[in-house]
């Protein structure tokens, strides 16, 4: 194991619209939620074969894992949604559902749509009872409130922002009392570590990425599974053979054809969350385990050698490639303000 | 799908415009799009907007715009990295299927010249633009098809007959009109009208296998549907296209004068508001898409420059649907 990996690497990762393309934007998608199978969910492209990457590479560098999902979804389609992940092969470490029942019975009707105070102390609690120097990947879209769940949670952790500020912040995001005294009170007792490294948040949308800028380079919005597993794989947490699963998911199982693939790799490159000697490398053994041999940076012998070197220097020293800083809530907060609390907060 | 090269330095470098309605089409379509201008300027403009990066590629090129009044020579000198000639040598190079430009249009004229092929058997490329006519039960297309209107200034009467054959070509193929009717614009309708070239025209095309030659067609005809296919020389062509719009905004110039002037004429102008929009669009020389160069192995879509987002869009689409079904059966 390199001495600069950490110990242990937890995947947060939220269920609708991230792990599962569910259809919410209908009326008759909505109707049928509760009524479906684990065989008619439908998981987003790619998804099962990262997350089992994820697992599989850790464990082939000798790190331990946890992979955990946050759902916004009530525990009685719990066991259609263990089916399916079970189907899917992935093995994880638990799920957390939103009690709605719970939540009617005691007559608080505003907290079911409610999503900030509901995750952000879910992930706390969570956070807890990992020991010190876990390291996180947070995973979710951009239907809801997750880029800002996650990044509120990550600069907690990191004590990037204090309790008055996050007091002063909820309040801004109309978090129901109750669960800003508990998330206050979990700031309070949670262990100070700069443990989220990056967060991708799924453009379900297709929303603008521009839009993610407040956020910081933490946040990395992707169109599809194959560019967080660059990113991934730059950051060192997925390897070679992973990656290489992700692209025969989506070439095998969801129709995606090469330039699709390309140009996807091409656009996160571009679009400065993958560098372009990472670019390079990924394209080099992509090209030679005959996986994606469109993907071709490297036009001569020499550039090529040039780029395997690279890569093998790159494997070997596994160091995260940006800082994570924390989100500008200053910036966030005026237009947080004026919407309710768990609905577009995106931007 | 089709593989488009857009040139996104056209509209006067501003592409925003271009990147918009090319973004827009990501999402709708599955068609491949290639934007060929400065990277960080398009990728910046593309990351404010949402698009499917899976459908869009960016290809460099120079940062100074050749304007729609620039001479062509500067797009045509080898390596001057203009977005125009980029993306013609994408096309020529089989990186794209074809392209859609906003640009100059004697130096797309040019580089499709220098760099395209034409296909086998065609002697000279047309220009060709779709404007609105009358529809009752038989005319079904709202749109008839003009060509040449641009591309050959003079032309013999083989050239004339084959941009008869192209149009015909098109109008099956993409307008799906089975048997498309062709007319010869000229100054009367009688076979002897005009000069020799006009006169050698009609004869050898009312003499052609499989084009249904309706004769000669005066201005005023133009509008009625006599033909689903006009064919004239490229000056005659360009004037009457232009006269076209000039007409159309002359008749949204006088409506929008009646109306100040009478509370009855106000409240008769309000009352056909939503008529008016709905037919709008077909005196909308923007919602057509753009005029297709027809003759070449490729066929290169030329829009006005003024184009806002949606019309470059629809170029797209339309780009896209002629390469994939426009076809020249043998003759």
């Amino acid at each position: 194991m390199n001495p600069e990996e950490p110990k242990r690497l937890t995947f947060r990762w939220d269920l609708d619209k991230t792990y599962l393309d569910t259809d919410f934007d209908t009326l008759r998608g909505l109707v049928r939620i509760p009524f479906e199978s684990a065989a008619d969910k439908v998981s987003a492209p790619g998804v099962s074969a990262l997350i089992r990457g994820l697992r599989a590479s850790a464990e082939r560098r000798g790190v331990e894992v946890r992979v955990r999902f946050v759902s916004g979804s009530p525990p009685q389609i719990g066991k259609v949604i263990l089916e399916k992940l079970a189907l899917d092969g992935i093995e994880h470490d638990g799920i957390t559902f939103k009690d709605q029942w719970g939540r009617i019975r005691r007559g608080k009707f505003r907290d079911l749509r409610e999503q900030v105070g509901y995750k952000l102390t879910e992930l706390l609690r969570d956070r807890r009872l990992e020991p010190p120097g876990t390291v996180e990947f947070l995973f979710g879209d951009d239907w809801e409130s997750d880029p800002l769940i996650y990044s509120l949670y990550a600069d907690i952790i990191s004590g990037a922002i204090g309790r008055e500020e996050l007091r002063r912040i909820l309040v801004a995001l109309h978090v129901a009392p109750d669960l800003a005294a508990i998330a206050d009170e979990l700031t309070e007792r949670v262990d100070r570590d700069d443990a989220v490294r990056r967060i991708f948040i799924n453009l379900a949308r297709r929303t603008p990425p521009r839009g993610f800028d407040p956020y910081g380079p933490r946040l990395v919005p992707t169109y599809n599974y194959l560019q967080t597993a660059a990113c991934l794989f730059e950051e060192g947490v997925l390897d070679i053979p992973a990656v290489s699963a992700v692209v025969s998911a989506l070439r095998d199982e969801y129709h995606y054809d090469s330039r699709r693939l390309v140009n996807s790799l091409r656009d996160i490159e571009r679009r400065g969350h993958l560098s372009a000697t990472g670019a390079a490398a990924l394209a080099v053994t992509l090209r030679d385990d005959k996986v994606l041999p469109e993907f071709a940076l490297g036009r001569s012998r020499w550039r090529d050698a040039w780029l395997r070197l690279r890569l093998r220097i790159r494997l070997r020293r596994r160091a995260p490639v940006a800082v994570p800083r924390r989100a500008d809530y200053t910036q966030l907060l005026p237009a947080l303000s004026s919407a309710p609390a768990g609905e577009g907060l995106q931007t | 799908m089709p593989v488009i090269a857009v040139d996104t330095m056209g509209c006067d470098g501003d592409v925003r415009i271009a990147v918009d309605g090319a973004a827009a089409v990501s999402v709708q379509t599955d068609i491949q799009i290639v934007l060929v201008g400065p990277v960080r300027r398009v990728q910046s403009a593309l990351e404010e907007l949402a698009y499917q990066p899976e459908q869009i590629d960016i290809v460099d090129a120079a940062e100074e715009p050749l304007g729609i009044s620039d001479p062509p020579d500067r797009a045509l000198r080898r390596g001057s990295g203009c977005s125009l000639a980029v993306a013609t040598d994408l096309v020529a190079g089989g990186k794209a299927d074809t392209l859609v430009t906003a640009g100059n249009a004697p130096a797309l004229w040019r580089l499709c010249r220098e760099h395209l092929r034409l296909r086998d058997g065609v002697r000279r490329a047309a220009v060709a633009a779709v404007y609105p006519r009358q529809v009752d039960d038989r005319i079904k297309d709202p749109l008839g098809l003009i060509l040449d209107v641009g591309a050959t200034v003079r032309c013999d009467a083989a050239d004339l007959v084959q941009f008869a054959y192209l149009g015909d070509a098109y109008v099956r193929c993409v307008s799906k009109v089975a048997e498309p009717r062709i007319g010869l614009l000229n100054m009367a309708t009688r076979s002897t009208a005009g000069d020799e070239v006009l006169i050698e025209a009609y004869q050898s095309m009312r003499r052609a296998d499989r084009l249904q030659f309706v004769g000669n067609l005066e201005g005023h005809e133009l509008a009625s549907g006599r033909a689903d296919v006009v064919v004239c020389e490229g000056l005659l062509g360009n004037v009457v296209l232009k006269m076209l719009h000039g007409l159309a905004l002359i008749a949204v110039d006088l409506a929008a004068a009646a109306v100040p002037r009478n509370w009855r004429w106000r409240a008769g102008m309000a009352m056909l508001g939503s008529g008016v929009d709905r037919r709008t669009p077909m005196i909308q020389y923007m919602a057509y898409g753009g005029a297709p160069i027809l003759g070449f192995n490729a066929v290169p879509i030329y829009c006005d420059p003024a184009s806002p987002a949606h019309a470059l869009g629809n170029a797209i689409k339309l780009a896209a649907k002629v390469q994939r079904d426009f076809e020249i059966a043998p003759r």
